[in-house]
């Protein structure tokens, strides 16, 4: 202890002075601190050890029971006021017992593995978990274990807890709110794209009424002619699935889900998202030129909403290109893998952006057409930061738009 | 009795039937517009598009064309001008999905015979051949 602060004064006095510094700061904090004790938790993997186990980390996941047996002979010995008014009921006494009441059987692995932690020499270990207040209510929480070495030889650990219900409800909501923005974004995408899916679906309707008047003439005649009929009422069949599948793609992209992310090939949702744009990029003269990269990792996305970007992005592209000749309209998607991260470029042909354009492309509400909302590429960053990716645009050397955006590769 | 026979790797051999020109890019409609035409006692061939047509030297040879208008490459009006520019007579029939404003008047303007929009009633097409075809 050290008695240089105050020249004179004894080191008895400098240690109640530090006590009652230390005193202070544990009861006023505004987080919730506890102090344990957990010495019979030290006996007990010293019990471990001798027979024979050395992985704990295995042997806490196999064996939950022991677990609870751990919380359970660890005592609370120490609380201040804000956890008695987190936890508690008012009486600071009632929360002074064992620590298993406060830890949810949902929990049970952060309990673990705050103790090999300790045990591994770590200084402190934090993260979020959920807890349980005296009264069975459960919560989120942010919980920290401070394990100074000289405490944790003594057997004592000091705990905080700060509530982080209201943070977790709110991200919750904002989450819930993306998607349904997501959600708005593809049905209006989908708006854009009315004429050329009434266009697709037309076209087998048309086929299977052809096919349907000609089979009654078939059969009108003297000598009905059967082959005929099989033949095109085959052909009836397959049209009528095309039709069906137009509509299925079309519902999946405006259907409102919630996102479901999983690992997927992006090359194959680009491909889709190509597919599904096939019929208004022809009725602009316009073939996509697809360069892919194989072998390329998965990346961790949801299906629809990758695909929405994607579509997005070659709308965009090819409004860029209604004023170039039809000649002159090139359309590229490029996917490689660099560094950690799937890249997929979107390159057009059209005028490119402006400066001012590049700087202000991805704000809410800025738009460049006549009737557009501005809202398709913010929401398309927004997606891509949830799963951890970017988006950037900027011009190609030959004049159009490049928009580059990047994907984590899925460990 | 009219046959109807399915047209070979040589249109010409047909030549004496009464022979409908079927154009359109979509597989599936061209194939069920050949049968319904073959259907009522013509020959008819498809063919996915009009440059396909004017490389086979089908124009001379067709009483009648049925054509989508809005393909890959040359239109079904640009077609009809093509046939007019170079004074082929045969009436064009034009079918179409799409529904953009004026696209009727234009196709109209070019000489089509009649103008229908997809999905049609098949007596639609019937009627617009027989006016084609002079009956």
């Amino acid at each position: 202890m050290s008695s240089g602060d105050h020249p004179g004064q004894s080191a008895e006095e400098a240690l109640r002075e530090s006590e009652y510094r230390y005193r202070n700061l544990f009861q006023a904090m505004a987080a919730s601190f506890w102090e344990l004790d957990f010495t019979p938790v030290g006996a007990m993997l010293r019990t471990l050890r001798k027979q024979g186990v050395n992985d704990y980390a295995a042997y806490f996941a196999e064996n939950p029971a022991f677990v609870r047996e751990m919380m359970r002979v660890t005592r609370v010995i120490d609380v201040n006021d804000q956890t008695v008014a987190l936890f508690g009921r008012g009486d600071k006494a009632e929360l002074l017992q064992a620590l298993d009441v406060y830890w949810p059987e949902e929990s049970n692995h952060v309990y673990a593995a705050s103790v090999l932690a300790a045990v591994s020499g770590a200084p402190s270990y934090a993260t979020e978990t959920r807890l349980r207040k005296l009264d069975g209510a459960v919560f989120d929480a942010l919980f920290t274990a401070c394990f100074a070495p000289e405490a944790v030889a003594a057997g004592k650990l000091l705990i905080g807890v700060i509530d982080i219900s209201e943070r977790v409800r709110a991200q919750g909501m904002l989450r819930q709110v993306q998607a349904e923005f997501a959600h708005a974004a593809r049905v209006s995408m989908l708006g854009e794209l009315t004429a050329s899916i009434a266009h697709e679906v037309n076209q087998p309707l048309a086929a299977i009424a052809t096919n349907a008047s000609a089979g009654l003439r078939w059969l009108d005649r003297p000598e009905p002619d059967v082959k005929e009929v099989r033949a095109l009422t085959e052909r009836i069949i397959a049209d009528a699935q095309r039709a069906a599948d137009i509509i299925a793609r079309v519902r999946a992209m405006a259907g409102h889900r919630a996102p479901e992310p999983a690992p997927l090939a992006i090359n194959g949702v680009i491909e889709e998202a190509m597919q599904f744009l096939a019929h208004e990029m022809q009725g602009q003269s316009v073939a996509p030129r697809l360069e892919l990269a194989r072998d390329l990792p998965l990346v961790l996305t949801d299906r629809t909403q990758l695909q929405q970007v994607v579509v997005n992005l070659a709308v965009n592209a090819l409004q860029a290109m209604a004023q170039t000749p039809p000649s002159a309209r090139r359309l590229t998607v490029r996917t490689h893998f660099n560094d950690g991260a799937v890249l997929v470029t979107i390159e057009d042909s059209g005028p490119g952006l402006d400066a001012a354009q590049q700087q202000r492309v991805f704000e809410s509400f800025f738009t460049t057409k006549a009737n557009g909302m501005g809202m398709g590429l913010p929401i398309c960053r927004s997606i891509l930061e949830s799963y951890g990716g970017a988006i950037s645009a900027s011009n190609a050397a030959e004049g159009g738009a490049v928009f580059v955006f990047t994907l984590p590769a899925a460990r | 009795m009219i046959s109807s026979r399915r047209a070979g790797a040589d249109i010409r051999a047909v030549a004496e039937d009464t022979l409908i020109s079927i154009i359109d890019d979509d597989e599936s409609l061209r194939a069920a517009l050949v049968g319904l035409v073959r259907s009522l006692g013509y020959g008819a061939t498809g063919f996915a598009c009009a440059e396909d047509f004017l490389a086979a030297g089908a124009a001379g040879l067709s009483a009648a064309i049925v054509t989508d208008i809005q393909m890959p490459g040359l239109s079904g009006i640009d077609l009809k001008e093509r046939l007019t520019a170079d004074g082929c007579g045969a009436p064009v029939i034009m079918i179409t999905a799409r529904s953009e404003p004026g696209l009727r008047e234009r196709a109209l303007a070019s000489g089509a015979l009649c103008v229908l929009k997809k999905p049609f009633a098949a007596e639609a097409l019937i009627d617009c051949l027989e006016r084609a075809l002079g009956k």
